[in-house]
């Protein structure tokens, strides 16, 4: 990929990051349950759910659809809270975080690549990977500059200018990317990244999300129904009714 | 977030720009309305209670006998009386525009009209020369006269000789903060032109003017002045300039109930349509609502978001609206000043104009306020 832009994005690394190899896992998930109602019926979509993810880890998540993966991601990246149960990242409960402190937390800690891209359709490329930097109390020069190196990282520095919709879905998702990693989270959370891709596509976002986490140390958890892109992972897990296991059910 | 409101109200480009249309169509016709309603009101404001006016009131326009100047000078609470003669003429080498020449007892008349201001000079230049003339500010500039200048008017109104040639000598002109309508007067002589009169017209004036000590008490002393001459051939009306000017005003109806209603009428049917395109704006972006707060975004940036883009849309309408109607008026300022001299648009009605864009925005973003803040993250990225 772009190494030389990878070490500048590197230089605005927070110390934070740079201590990577710390003992103890940087999410862990304990007896998490996730309870959805819907009028008198309940649907118990995680059940009681044990998960540690080490720092620099790369999981890749399978299991039949509906059996609870995007749930159990949104858990993890603090957009939705377990019924019951203790979501702890890098030493922090954050299932006890208000819902601003959540905000600010999520800013700093996760990028979420999502399989729509979520792309803001109105703004540039360079315009979308801004946004999260808006956040931070940053000079226009520098919002622009890191903006920039996350967009070479993906390799994009010639569409700056280019809206979503002038852009393929493979180069959306590069943007999509661009943006998860401009405040440089330690956490990258992918929900089927390359869902709407075919292989030779996925494949380059794929090798991305690899560089991400072996070049730059970002833990990725990946959901995905492909085993192909799952090969590309440290480890699968698989998820089925809210369990997790080791081996897919037979 | 510059970008973001930028990027929001630059999504639907149509619907924005005729939306922007819209508000600045709206406070166009504001400014406008506003200038004509202070172009009547504010003609209250350059008029004085502490002057009273005395007619004819036996024969409406008719004449009065200069005497009553003097009857009138002992009423208590009057501090200063001058008699007039109004004589409408022309000036020679404009003879379309009619000018009206008051022939004034010059020893009072600026004493009366304190508001009118002669310079020093002027008045003593005026008051030693018997053909001498002071022109209304407005007038001069009309006729492109200056002191020293020889002025010549026509008139119906007949010398003994038997010709209707005036001469006159303009002295100075007269600053006045009055009525545009005192400020087109030729004050002269009264004395110069009595004497050039034929007998049966001599010693008779069409109006007096008084100045009074204490403007409240302006409608018994008028009452005063009339009661004096009930025994009189001729009977007087006299009433306070302040009262002259409300009964013109009223001759305009309402209007600035009139204003506030059409004003209100257009406003409300503005706030619908920003309402709309604001929430229909914000309806369609609430799955980009929700990435944002998943990027971190706290509900409450969103919230200045939703306001930004409504005040970006609004303000700036509302301050083309201002401008383009400010422009407006100063078209229709020409054909118009005769009759509403106060016709400006007030930095109060440009004031009003902005807080009304203001309240506009905060409605308009309240709105689908609920709706964006209520939305559920996880729910809306699932992209359904
Ligand atoms: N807001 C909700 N209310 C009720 N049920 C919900 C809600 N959100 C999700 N569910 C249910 O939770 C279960 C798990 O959903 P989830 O999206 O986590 O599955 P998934 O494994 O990501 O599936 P897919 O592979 O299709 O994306 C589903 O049965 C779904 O119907
Ligand atoms: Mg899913």
């Amino acid at each position: 990929m772009h190494r030389s832009a990878m070490r500048n994005l590197s230089s605005i690394r927070t110390p934070r990051n740079v201590q990577a190899l710390a003992a103890g896992p940087l999410l862990s998930l304990r007896r998490v349950t996730k309870i959805y109602k819907r009028g008198s019926e309940t649907v118990e979509v995680l059940q009681a759910l044990n998960l540690d993810i080490p720092r620099g880890d790369f999981l890749a998540l399978m299991g039949p659809s509906g059996s609870g993966k995007t749930t159990l991601m949104n858990i993890l990246g603090g957009i939705d809270r377990p019924t019951a149960g203790e979501v702890i990242v890098d030493g922090q409960r954050i299932h006890e975080f208000s819902d601003n402190a959540l905000a600010d937390w999520r800013a700093s800690h996760v990028g979420f690549v999502f399989q729509l891209y979520h792309l803001l359709p109105a703004l540039s490329a360079e315009q979308n990977v801004t946004l999260p930097l808006i956040l931070k109390d940053l000079g226009m020069r520098e919002r622009q500059q890191r903006a920039r190196a996350a967009l070479a990282v993906v390799g994009l520095e010639a569409h700056l200018k280019y809206r979503p919709a002038e852009l393929s879905g493979g180069q959306q998702q590069r943007v999509g990317i661009a943006r998860a990693i401009v405040m440089d989270p330690p956490i990258l959370l992918c929900d089927e990244p390359t869902g709407d891709l075919d292989r030779r596509t996925g494949d380059g976002i794929l090798e991305l999300l690899q560089l991400l986490n072996s070049e730059h140390g970002k833990t990725v958890v990946m959901v995905t129904h492909d085993p192909h892109a799952a090969a590309r992972a440290r480890r699968t897990l698989f998820m089925t009714k809210g369990v997790l296991s080791q081996e897919p059910e037979a | 977030m510059f970008s973001l409101i930028w990027g929001a109200l630059g999504r639907r480009k149509a619907r924005t720009v005729f939306t922007f249309l819209s508000i600045v169509a709206a406070f166009m016709l504001f400014s406008v309305l506003a200038t004509i309603r202070q172009g009547v009101v504010g003609q209250l404001g350059g008029v004085s209670a502490s002057s009273l006016n005395t007619y004819n009131r036996t024969v409406q326009g008719g004449l009065m006998p200069l005497d009553y100047a003097n009857r009138i000078a002992r009423v208590p609470g009057v501090v200063a009386v001058s008699a007039l003669r109004e004589i409408p003429g022309t000036y020679v080498r404009t003879p379309a525009q009619p000018v009206t020449v008051f022939a004034a007892q010059s020893e009072s008349i600026f004493n009366v009209f304190a508001d009118y201001r002669p310079s020093p000079v002027a008045l003593r230049a005026f008051r030693n020369d018997p053909q001498g003339a002071i022109a209304g500010p407005a007038l001069a500039r009309r006729m492109g006269w200056k002191t020293g200048d020889d002025i010549t008017i026509h008139s119906d109104l007949l010398r003994q000789d038997g010709r209707g040639t005036w001469q006159f000598r303009l002295d100075g002109i007269y600053a006045a903060r009055v009525p545009s309508h005192y400020q087109s007067f030729l004050v002269v002589h009264y004395g110069h032109v009595n004497a050039a009169l034929p007998a049966v017209q001599r010693n008779q004036v069409s109006q007096i003017v008084e100045r009074i000590n204490d403007p409240r008490r302006s409608a018994e002393i008028s009452r005063a002045i009339d009661t004096l001459f009930a025994a009189d051939p001729v009977h007087t009306l006299t009433q306070s300039q302040e009262a002259e000017m409300m009964a013109k005003i009223r001759q305009f109806g309402n209007v600035s109930l009139l204003v506030l209603a059409v004003g209100a009428t257009v406003f409300f049917t503005l706030l619908l349509i920003v309402c709309n395109t604001l929430y229909q704006s914000a309806q369609e972006r609430l799955t980009e609502f929700a990435v944002l707060r998943a990027l971190g975004f706290r509900s409450r940036r969103l919230v200045w978001l939703l306001l930004g883009e409504a005040l970006a849309l609004n303000l700036s309408g509302a301050a083309a609206g201002l401008l383009g109607g400010y422009w407006l008026t100063q078209l229709m300022y020409a054909a118009v000043a005769s009759v509403l001299w106060a016709f400006d648009l007030t930095l109060t009605a440009v004031f009003t104009g902005l807080i009304i864009a203001l309240v506009i925005s905060l409605v308009a973003a309240g709105i689908p306020l609920p709706r964006m803040l209520g939305i559920r993250v996880p729910e809306m990225l699932r992209g359904v």
